[in-house]
């Protein structure tokens, strides 16, 4: 456990150290505890007491306080970081878009090394792969927010490809579950659908009543085009779990916007969840799609 | 929608329900029609007394070739075949006239061929009434003598070996019209390049056409082997053999040959295939040769792909095994594993389909 941790601790924050950046370790610390209060208001004290001149490592510590923000969920601050960012960017020369990257190298050089860590630590900290698991949730985060979109995807796969690993490693099902979750915070349909071709084993393991959790998740999701997650969603629930949140999925399927928004989605989906569906649910979403001739011709 | 459709337990709907949805299918069946759903389920509604008998006049104006040809069988008996093989001919024909070049390929939505290889594997060719089997082997002369390309010609290869296995599983020599056809056909591949859709390539037609041309005694199963090895781990070629792995699984047994032996060995090569859509297409093979003496070979193959990764692959199991050929023995064998997957759908359909 001792040997994980310190491999984390490194890989973490020496990355930071090593930049010098005041106060940034001890709001990265707290980031990767979960704690994004305590993240932004350790950031935001070290910036006050920052000397003016560095401006490009003033900007630096600002995306990182806006990030916060939105970790944190307060989006007035977000607003106003968001502001003194593009304040600094008008009197400072960041050169184009190239800080953006550096981080977002650092970030996914960063997880990789926590993946090494895992795999060679991994048999030996018994237990210690929960603490892991928020580890990579918190490097996804950043990875997301700083990255450019194949680095995220990089991120993603690495981070979700070491979760299902640990699942079948440790034979736990939660870790599974907290893979899924992760792809449907990707907001990425395929990535989604990827979980239907992981060992079938591992996926029985995760008949273990997460489907509501699954289904809140798949609604909290981003990305481009959310409702095809939660088409996703539907099509995985009916495939791999007993027990089935039908008033959501009723709601859902009845849902016009959907229908209309992604037809081949909402099509598979249904087809796949029909055999589970109360007959006169699906007589009503029938009798719908042939009244509302506009999703009809979309879905043929 | 005839998915759906045939998951609804109209028992258990109530009346007010089933009339609200009969009421628009009745005022909405030609705008059904016009959007581009297929008319099976019109038919199935129909079949089932939910839609009135009245409207399958207007029903069958509307349509017309394979389309008017299926809505009749699925209404019918479902026993007459001849019209829907007669159709499909036409189709093809039709087809052929408009492809016949060697520089622009037209997609059609309709594949005729799918629908002659349904026939011709359900009835048995000598089953079928000998002027649409003419019609048939005309088509496949004609289509020798074309500058088609491979897009036209590969499924058409397809249909040949459908119907040249069928003679060989009916113990019955192929006549020479089709002996001849095959013969005619080039051996160089011609592709319209950059419209790969069908995910074919050079190899696949030289194994497609091989295999076909061994059915009829024309080229031995070491050419067919070789070629497969020359282009191992291409998905088109690995795909080419796995659809024509049970006609020649079928025809080497029947022959008594050594060759039967090498064949399986290739099986399990493909059984191994990184693509699962090869994989897919394998337990057809496997199926093929548990009716052989190498039937622990099909099995262990079989026993193999009811624990693929791939939730498609098993599915393809499970659909291998309804062939009515399969020993009991080992239909139960599938279906007590499949009955534990993880995946409702196929322990649904396993416990449904393989009692």
């Amino acid at each position: 456990m001792a040997a994980y941790e310190n491999a984390i601790q490194e890989n973490l924050l020496g990355l930071f150290q090593s930049e010098k950046r005041w106060g940034m370790r001890a709001a990265c610390g707290s980031a990767v505890n979960g704690d994004y209060f305590d993240a932004y208001r350790r950031l935001s004290e070290s910036l006050e007491q920052a000397p003016e001149g560095d401006s490009w490592q003033r900007g630096v510590a600002l995306i990182d306080l806006r990030n916060y923000a939105l970790l944190k969920g307060d989006k007035g601050s977000y607003y106003k970081e968001q502001e003194k960012l593009d304040e600094l960017k008008s009197t400072v020369i960041f050169p184009d878009g190239e800080h953006y990257q550096y981080l977002a190298n650092d970030k996914l050089r960063s997880i990789e090394a926590w993946k090494r860590s895992l795999s060679v630590n991994g048999g030996g900290f018994n237990g210690g792969h929960k603490t892991a698991i928020e580890y990579i949730e918190n490097a996804f985060f950043s990875a997301v927010i700083y990255g450019s979109y194949s680095l995220m995807y990089s991120a993603r796969k690495s981070m979700t490809d070491t979760l299902l690993s640990l699942s079948k490693l440790y034979e736990d099902p939660a870790l599974a579950y907290h893979a899924l979750r992760l792809y449907f915070i990707y907001g990425d349909e395929k990535a989604v659908r990827n979980i239907f071709r992981c060992d079938w084993p591992l996926v029985a393991n995760m008949v273990s009543g997460h489907a509501d959790k699954l289904w809140e998740a798949a609604f909290k999701c981003g990305g481009i085009e959310p409702a095809k997650i939660r088409c996703a969603c539907v099509d995985l629930l009916a495939s791999y779990f007993t027990e089935l949140p039908m008033p959501n999925i009723r709601d859902f399927l009845l849902d016009r916007s959907v229908m209309r928004e992604v037809p081949k989605q909402w099509a598979q989906a249904l087809k796949s969840i029909s055999m589970r569906l109360d007959s006169s649910v699906l007589v009503d979403i029938l009798v719908t799609v042939i009244n509302d001739r506009d999703s009809f011709a979309i879905l043929a | 929608m005839s998915i759906v459709v045939s998951n609804i337990n109209w028992e258990v709907v109530d009346e007010e329900k089933r009339s609200g949805f009969t009421d628009a299918v009745t005022e909405s069946w030609e705008w059904i029609l016009g959007a581009g759903q297929p008319c099976e389920m019109l038919a199935q509604l129909i079949a089932e007394g939910l839609l009135g008998e009245e409207l399958i006049t207007p029903i069958k104006e509307r349509l017309d070739g394979p389309n008017r040809a299926s809505f009749d069988f699925r209404l019918g008996s479902e026993s007459d075949f001849m019209p829907l093989l007669n159709a499909a001919v036409t189709e093809a024909e039709e087809q052929l006239d408009i492809n016949d070049n060697k520089y622009q390929y037209s997609m059609f939505a309709i594949n005729p061929y799918a629908l002659i290889d349904f026939v011709v594997n359900k009835v048995g060719i000598r089953g079928l009434e000998a002027e649409v089997v003419d019609r048939l082997f005309s088509l496949f002369r004609r289509a020798a003598d074309t500058s088609a390309p491979d897009e036209v010609l590969g499924p058409m290869l397809g249909s040949m070996a459908a119907c040249a296995a069928c003679y060989i599983r009916e113990h019955a020599p192929i006549p020479d019209v089709l002996t001849e056809a095959v013969g005619s056909f080039r051996k160089s591949s011609h592709l319209i390049s950059g419209f790969m859709l069908g995910g074919r390539s050079e190899q696949s037609w030289k194994i497609q056409l091989l295999s076909v041309r061994a059915l009829c005694g024309l080229d031995s199963a070491d050419e067919i082997i070789t070629a497969y090895l020359s282009s191992k781990g291409e998905y088109e070629s690995a795909s080419a053999l796995a659809k024509m792995m049970p006609y020649l699984l079928s025809f080497y047994w029947q022959r008594g040959s050594k060759e039967l032996q090498s064949l399986a060995l290739v099986l399990s090569e493909l059984a191994m295939d990184s693509h699962p859509e090869v994989r897919k297409l394998v337990p057809q093979g496997a199926v093929e040769l548990l009716t052989t003496p190498e039937s622990e070979y099909g099995h262990r193959l079989l026993m193999l792909f009811v624990r693929d990764n791939d939730p498609e692959v098993r599915i393809s199991v499970l659909r291998a095994c309804e062939d009515v050929r399969v020993e009991s023995k080992y239909r139960s064998a599938v279906r007590e594993l499949l009955a534990q997957d993880a995946n409702y759908h196929l322990r649904h359909h396993a416990n449904k389909t393989l009692q």
